[in-house]
């Protein structure tokens, strides 16, 4: 029953990514590529936090490493930026073992914190030395010459697709045997740990993964603008987006992260028509933030499923 | 050489000790009512505007009723704040639950300071205490540094004598370390909550002023204090004061120092700092 599902997802995903990078203008393909990019990032805070138990303020440093490593990878050789965009997430990954090791010796709030310390670390090292681009940022010149088209069909392409493709694997990961250890390790790390489950190899298992994830969404929104800077990729912006979303929607479901991005976007570009400033924005996000946590601490999707299950009386998943 | 290492022994210390206010007040949030609380900041640089209106209303105002009304200001904002959202989020079983609600808070306590001062940099001078100095054995001291010494110690006194002397202390230390048996024995654990909160605020708020009088304040400073409030708590040991002005210390001192060398770096070298002792600690077994 699982396996068709997947596999129809995978198909309806490909030829719906397909078709939209082929209709699209432009301007609307950026949009829709900045949207993959956010449901991305909240899968990946959402598997960290909701699924691992690992609350980090700090994700927004693998998001600005994804993007950073790109630029300088494909500015500095003459491979393709297209490989780079392959190579970047998984060197992030390998990069996030070390970062793990130490900062997992820090507990609940302490790791979520100290994360954050470990992007501004990124951050000031970023803006403040000249070989890694410096205060005035890196340009998108592949091989060192200027871009001549824009690649964003393809982007969105491989954006929508990838989100489709991250969502199956998900789904897959949190069936076997290593993803319902992690279940299990969530909703009691003792039980799990009495149970053979090595709690801290599974943390940095998906830690690593939402490393890697965050990298690819970085490569991929600063392929978009053609121009990164230290001040832009390891802004807090970027972790208190995918949280935001993430809380709203549901932490801990596949689906509450989406829907979380939908409410987002909807806002955002409902606001920006009508006039009102990026400030007046946040703090709409901020006070719905606040309140779904107090009123409904699970998120807004439990939520709606269960007042669903409740009128139709029948037990969906 | 010596002249010059002792002045900036000096400046790195003074700095230190409102490191050490900041840290001091998030580790007592920390210690009773567990909650790493996120709005810290927000309440350091509100502080700081708080001042900022007042000297602008009344240019002449001495420093002391400047302090006074950012601390009564903030104290206020942090018991409602406390009262109103934090102690509801308290009541889930999660710990990431608070900490979460207090984020949210610091964004939308952030971005409502941006809609009403303006995102720019802002100088605060009260009375002249920037220009003004003391001269010393051949040294010239500030008299900003020397206000913002005594603010410090003052502080740490104030706040040593009232966990424990006062009947308030004694319920603060019961709700940290059996909260249940506290409640049993009569303590009202929200009204300490919410007057731990204001303490908390209120202190931060003292510190805002004289860091804004320091260098200068804008609606995103509150960030990187909380981070630097955080870094205290940490290496400072949790519900030591004692431990969080040593530690406010270390970090102002790495800061002053370090920006003598290296105009550009910013808290660079103080992150750098912490995350090192960080793990080296964690190396050597010494964290838990």
């Amino acid at each position: 029953m699982d396996r068709p599902f997947n596999l129809s997802l995978l198909a309806v995903g490909f030829s719906a990514a397909l078709a939209g990078a082929l209709t699209f203008d432009p301007g609307m393909l950026f949009l829709l590529t900045e949207i993959m990019v956010v449901l991305l990032l909240a899968q990946m805070w959402n598997l960290l936090a909701g699924f691992g138990g690992l609350v980090s303020l700090g994700q927004q440093a693998f998001f600005g490493l994804g993007g950073y490593l790109l630029f300088i990878g494909a500015n500095g050789t003459q491979i393709p930026f297209w490989v780079w965009l392959g190579v970047t997430p998984l060197f992030v990954g390998l990069l996030a073992v070390p970062i793990g090791l130490v900062v997992f010796h820090l507990k609940n709030a302490y790791f979520a914190v100290g994360m954050w310390v470990v992007a501004e670390i990124l951050s000031a090292l970023f803006l403040r030395l000249d070989f890694l681009g410096g205060s005035a940022g890196i340009v998108l010149r592949p091989g060192g010459a200027s871009m001549t088209t824009n690649p964003e069909r393809l982007l969105f392409f491989i954006a929508a697709f990838g989100f489709v493709a991250t969502i199956v694997a998900l789904r897959m990961f949190l069936k076997s045997t290593i993803g319902l250890a992690l279940l299990g390790m969530r909703d009691n790390p003792d039980g799990a740990a009495a149970c053979g489950v090595d709690v801290r190899r599974m943390h940095l298992l998906v830690f690593v993964i939402s490393a890697i994830g965050c990298a690819a969404g970085g490569a991929l929104y600063y392929i978009t603008t053609l121009y990164i800077s230290a001040g832009d990729a390891f802004q807090m912006n970027w972790l208190i987006i995918m949280m935001f979303v993430s809380i709203i929607g549901g932490l801990g479901t596949l689906t509450g992260p989406i829907l979380g991005t939908l409410i987002f976007f909807a806002i955002r570009e409902a606001m920006t028509s009508a006039g009102f400033s990026g400030g007046t924005y946040w703090i709409v996000m901020g006070a719905l933030a606040v309140a779904v946590l107090l009123l409904a601490p699970r998120g807004l999707w439990p939520l709606i499923r269960n007042s669903f299950i409740r009128k139709t009386g029948k037990a969906t998943r | 050489m010596i002249q010059t290492s002792v002045e900036l022994l000096f400046q790195g210390i003074t700095l230190g000790g409102l490191y050490g206010i900041i840290g001091a007040g998030l580790a007592l949030t920390f210690g009773i009512l567990r909650v790493v609380n996120l709005s810290h900041g927000e309440m350091i640089t509100i502080g700081a505007f708080v001042a900022v209106a007042l000297v602008g209303m009344v240019p002449t105002l001495p420093i002391a009723l400047v302090l006074a009304g950012a601390f009564v200001a903030c104290a206020l904002l942090g018991a409602f704040l406390q009262a109103a959202f934090v102690e509801r989020a308290m009541a889930f079983r999660d710990p990431m639950v608070p900490m979460l609600t207090t984020f949210g808070i610091a964004v939308v306590l952030r971005n409502l300071l941006v809609e009403t001062t303006g995102a720019d940099l802002r100088g605060l001078n009260v009375g002249g205490l920037a220009q003004s100095s003391i001269s010393l054995g051949g040294m010239t001291f500030g008299a900003l540094p020397l206000v913002t010494l005594l603010l410090a110690i003052g502080v740490f006194v104030i706040l040593s004598l009232l966990i424990r002397r006062t009947t308030f202390g004694r319920e603060v230390r019961a709700l940290s370390d059996r909260p249940e048996i506290a409640a049993l024995v009569g303590v009202r654990g929200k009204r300490v909550h919410i007057k731990v909160a204001a303490l908390a605020a209120g202190f931060a708020a003292l510190a805002g002023v004289l860091l804004a009088m320091r260098a200068s304040v804008s609606p995103y400073s509150g960030v990187s204090y909380l981070l630097i409030a955080f870094e205290v708590v940490v290496l400072g040991g949790l519900g030591s004061i004692r431990g969080a002005f040593a530690a406010g210390v270390l970090l102002g001192v790495v800061q002053i120092v370090s920006s003598r060398f290296d105009g550009n770096a910013g808290l660079l070298y103080v992150h750098v700092t912490f995350f090192t002792i960080l793990v080296i600690r964690a190396i050597s077994g010494r964290l838990s």
